[in-house]
This record gives structure tokens, sequence and C-alpha cells, in this order.
């Protein structure tokens, strides 16, 4: 988990090209010590190459583009221009890319869907030997809810606890341990309620109790939570 | 951010699609479907953009600019006049009569000979999406309003307009699933899938605001796909439209192999979606290709079959307004089919004149006072009458180019 949390730093930083801290920006490359830095084309940065990235008079609404160097290109065209900008620490989160996720709900529900096995499609499958950011879009979020509504089917069949239909106070018990067993952290109270209500009324017209755990537990798995990292 | 509002707003949509049944949706009854039938309604337009990934050579929109030298191997032979001054390359001569009737070259003076800055011109208006702002204006209920086909994506911005996303459509079963459902005990309920989904949006909400910007595609894509399953179910026979297209029904997966992207798309106008993109790869940058020999062959052979296919079914879809534009990064410069800092578009559709304003000269550049690429998106405006987008785009200043 730490080292999923450093890479995604790393790279999160990478793709936006800012820096929080002089230390990880990789475009303050200087030359021998007591140089300024400056690589052919390259127009300093507004002097603000401090340790931690923020010099005088900086704000904690400062952005990449105040940190940052600015390169300029053949014919004069800004090489930044394309940049990402964003304020540190902020859009951390990503999709799960679908290579991950047959690993990931055997983890939570023990089960790898086979479903998703035939669905590599639906979630965009990349270039041989190319990595693509993984974007979500109707038909993959969809088609990850069918598979874990699959895979929760399988989760909810045989203990005692979802032979019956749900109670208030079953599906807030369920809800919040399932969800923070799925989502590796507590859940607030307004997402226990969120899943409360689709165990409680939105499944009603399911007359099989598993089926209806099956349901809310295939909730809580296409919720973020479980969906991004 | 979740609100009551939202939630009256998709039973709003939920109630006003059975009222008016108007969205079309697929089944999947254990592999076979039931030819639908069409109610009667009015015209639905729709507008499929085909992109040539870098380049879309001036020899097939304005062929006769290059008779008088025989560049890019033009000649007599393979050229094809459509009166009114548009002569284009004999290869679309496959197109439908109807269509060539239809069909006009459209000029665009963008000014860019840089992949990137063309590619993304093309599909902007300043720094929103042309293609969501014109799918957003041209109104309609369907789910899904703008929808990008295959494995490649468009370039440019995907803000979203009026609360239409660009969603991608990798694969037409999953798809098919997502817009009908299936005769399968393991398919969720659409009732209960959409509310569960719902309840999985609130579950997202404080994620969303925490990385409004990295979940973009997950909160639009949920979205999406709850006012997707919130439609009615109409059945399609898709067997019969793979068949249409050389595929086997049980092709379903959205690939490099253009016949699927057609499939998609002509699923997912079907399906109500009003701009449907289909970028190719990236095979269209066709430096030293001297004698047009190559792009030719790669048009005759790789997408005008079901290209046509597609203009042909459409176009013989009586309440159906579809129309079609080809166009790419920018023409190719001679002598050696280089960058040329302009393109020709061609545009086909119910309202299209025969006729251009995409003549390029011999050297292959369009005169000064040429639109941009704001006059193309206004033409495909105008294609599918919607005067919103009309104005949104600047204007069309194709006006000969549209029929009353």
């Amino acid at each position: 988990m730490k080292r999923t949390m450093l890479c995604t730093v790393f790279v999160a930083e990478f793709l936006f090209g800012c820096s929080a801290s002089d230390e990880t920006d990789l475009t303050r490359r200087g030359g021998a010590p007591g140089e300024s830095g400056t690589l052919t084309g390259e127009t300093p940065g507004d002097g603000t190459n401090a340790p931690g990235g923020a010099g005088p008079g900086s704000t904690p609404a400062q952005q990449c583009k105040d940190l940052s160097r600015k390169y300029t290109g053949l014919g004069g065209s800004d090489l930044i221009a394309s940049r990402a900008d964003e304020l540190a620490g902020a859009n951390r989160a990503r999709v799960k890319p679908y290579s991950s996720l047959g690993n990931e709900f055997t983890r939570v529900i023990a089960v790898n869907p086979a479903l998703l096995q035939t669905s590599a499609a639906a979630f965009g499958s990349d270039p041989a030997r190319w990595s693509v950011e993984p974007q979500a879009n109707a038909v993959s979020l969809y088609t990850h809810f069918r598979v874990a509504f699959q895979g929760c089917l399988t989760y909810t069949a045989t203990d005692a606890k979802y032979a019956a239909a749900p109670t208030d106070a079953a599906a807030g018990t369920e809800c919040a341990a399932m969800q923070r067993k799925f989502w590796s952290r507590t859940p607030q109270a307004a997402e226990i309620d969120a899943c409360k209500r689709v165990a409680i009324t939105d499944s009603a017209k399911e007359t099989d109790p598993r089926r209806r755990w099956a349901y809310t537990c295939a909730t809580i798995l296409t919720a973020t939570g479980f969906t991004s990292f | 951010m979740f609100t009551k509002k939202d939630v009256s707003r998709r039973l709003f949509l939920k109630g006003a699609a059975s009222a008016a049944g108007a969205a079309a949706a697929l089944r999947l009854p254990g592999g076979q479907f039931e030819r639908s039938a069409f109610a009667q309604q009015a015209e639905k337009s729709a507008v499929l953009v085909v992109y040539f990934g870098g380049g879309y050579n001036a020899l097939f929109p304005s062929a006769d600019s290059f008779l008088g030298a025989g560049t890019f191997g033009v000649n007599n032979n393979n050229t094809l006049n459509l009166g009114n001054g548009l002569v284009v390359d004999r290869s679309f001569d496959v197109f439908p009569a109807i269509a060539k009737q239809r069909m006009a070259t459209i000029g665009v003076r963008h000014g860019s000979s840089d992949h990137g800055e063309a590619q993304r011109l093309n599909f902007s208006s300043g720094t929103r999406s042309a293609v969501l702002m014109l799918a957003s204006m041209m109104g309609g209920d369907a789910a899904i309003k703008a929808a990008n086909v295959g494995p490649q994506n468009i370039p440019g911005p995907t803000t979203p307009e009026g609360g239409v996303s660009l969603q991608r459509i990798t694969d037409m079963r999953a798809t098919i699933a997502a817009l009908g459902g299936a005769q399968d005990p393991t398919i969720p309920d659409r009732d209960i899938a959409a509310k569960a989904l719902i309840g999985a949006e609130a579950m997202s909400q404080n994620a969303y605001a925490a990385s409004p910007k990295s979940l973009t595609s997950v909160r639009e894509g949920l979205k999406a796909s709850i006012e997707t399953l919130q439609k009615p179910v109409r059945p399609f026979n898709f067997t019969e439209m793979a068949t249409a297209y050389g595929l086997q029904a049980t092709v379903t997966g959205v690939t490099d192999d253009f016949r699927t992207k057609m499939l998609a798309a002509e699923l997912m106008v079907l399906a109500g979606a009003n701009v449907v993109t289909a970028p190719t790869r990236f095979d269209w940058d066709s430096h030293g290709d001297r004698d047009g020999s190559a792009v030719r062959q790669r048009m005759t052979t790789q997408i005008l079959p079901a290209l046509s296919t597609f203009v042909n079914r459409m176009m013989a879809a009586t309440d159906r307004n579809v129309v079609v534009m080809m166009l790419g990064d920018f023409s190719r410069s001679l002598p050696g089919s280089d960058h040329q800092p302009n393109l020709s578009a061609t545009i086909i559709g119910k309202y299209v004149n025969v006729g251009t304003t995409g003549k390029v000269g011999a050297n292959v550049s369009l005169p000064a006072g040429t639109p941009s690429v704001g006059g193309m998106w206004g033409m495909a405006a105008a294609a599918v009458k919607a005067p919103a987008a009309i104005t949104a785009f600047g204007g069309n200043p194709h006006g000969a180019l549209i029929r009353p």
C-alpha cells in the first residue's frame, strides 16, 4: 500500500509536471554547483526554486505554473503550454486498470467473476506493450457492475446472514462491514445510508433475499472506493 | 455534486422517455434479435465524424485541383464529377447515388501544419469540445448523446457540455447489455441496477470532490450508465446488422477493423446518439505518397466498403437525417505529401447541396478568406438543423451548401 501510494505520487507528479518540493521536481536539472541550471531555450521561473517549491510570498493556492520552469521550443513554442496544472495533493484518484480487477475482486470477495474474463473489450484493452491511463465510461462501468453482481451472487450464496431480507439494522451492519472491507477504509455515515437505501428500498422488488444482498454488494463494488485507487 | 435536483431530473428523463418512446435500446434474447419497428416520430438527426489520423489528402474531396499537373496520380480516369464544381476521387463512386447527390467539400483554413495543434483545432471551439457542443445542442433524450467508437480517442477537449459527455464504445456486446439487457439470470434487473448505480454514485461523492478532474470519466460514465438503464428497451436485429457489414454476429469488439467501427456507429445512431466519432489509427500521415496510391488503396480497401454500407443504410432510413463528415488533420502538401496547413473535409447529408467551398489550388492551398474550423462545425450544425449550435459556432459560412 505504502509503495503503491509512493508510486502514485511519483507518477502523478510526472504526469502533471508539478512538484510541491524541489527534491522531486524533474524539471530542475541544474548544472554544476553555483550555476543557474538553465537549459537551452529555458526561461527560469519566477524565482520560486526554494525547497518545498514555495518562494517568497507564495500562497497555499499556488499551482505548477507558479513553481515550474518555463521551456521555449523551436519556433518560440511554449513547451509546457499543454502541461496539466494542478494544486499539489489534488486529483490523486485514478481508475483501476482492467488488468488489476481480477485480483481486486479476489482480494475482497474471494471470487474472480467469470464475466470479467470475457469483458476486456468493454474496458478498452491496451495495445500490446503499451500502457494507456484507464478511463471509465458508461459501458465499462455497467459491465463492472454486472461483473460485481456476478461475483456477489457467489459471495452471498451461503452465509446464513444473507438468507433473510435486509432490515434496517442488518443493512446498516452489513453495509458498513462491506464498505470497510471493499474500500479499505471506514465508510462515512452518508455512504452507509446510500448503501442501506439500495439494500432496503431499491432492491425491494427482488424476491430472493440473497440477490438483494448481492445487489447491495455490487453497488459498493461499483463505487469509487473500489473502482479507483 | 449529487443532489435531489439530479434525482428529479433523472425521474423526469425516465418519464419523458417512457412517454415519448423515442429512445432505442437492444435486447439479447439467447443471441437472437427481433427486427425493430420504428414508431412514427420526428426526423432524428445524427452526425458521424470519420477522422483520418494523420491527414486527409485533398485528392479525395478536391480531385480536379490536381488534374492539370497530374499530381497525386490524379487523372481523368480516377476522378468523379458530381456537378456544381465538385470533383472527387473516383473511389467515392461506391457511395449510393443519393449520397453522391448530397455530398459537398468544405474548406477549412485552420493554418496549422502541426499534427497535435491541427487535431486540437479540428475538434475545438475555443477551449470547448465542438463535438460535445453539437451533441448537446442537438437535444433529444438519448442517454448517450455523444459516442466515440473504437480504440482511438478523438483529439481535443472532452469537457462535458450541457451534461453531455463523450462515451467510448469498445465492445458492442457490453453496449447491447447496457442498452437492453439480456435473458440471463445473472444479469441484474435493469430497474434495480439503475438504482444501484445511483447508490454507487452517492457513495462516490467524496471521491469526486477530492479528485474532480481525474475521476471525470467515472463521474460522467456513471451518470450516462444510469440514464441508459432508465431508458426503455426495444429489440434490434444485431445479426442482420453485423451481416450487412460483413461480420459474424459473434464479433462484438470494436477494433481497428473499420467494419466494426461502422457497425458500432450504426448501433449508437439507432440508440439515439447525436454525434458519433470514429477516429482511425494514425495511418494517414502519408509522407512520401507522391502519387496518392497508398491513401487510395487504404481508402478503397479499409474505409469505403464499410462507410458506404453505413451511408447506404442510414440514408435509406426515411425517419432519420444522418450526416457523415470525413476529415483529417490537414491536407497533404506537395511535392512530398507532407503537411499542408489547411483541410478540405467531405460532408454527406440529406440537406447538403452538391458543391464545394474547399477546392484547393494546384499547390493544395485554400484561398484567403476560407472559413476555419468554426465554419466546418457551423456547416455540420446546419446539416442537422440545429440552430442553437449554428449560432454557437458563429454561423454557417457555407450556406450555399445547405438545402432548405
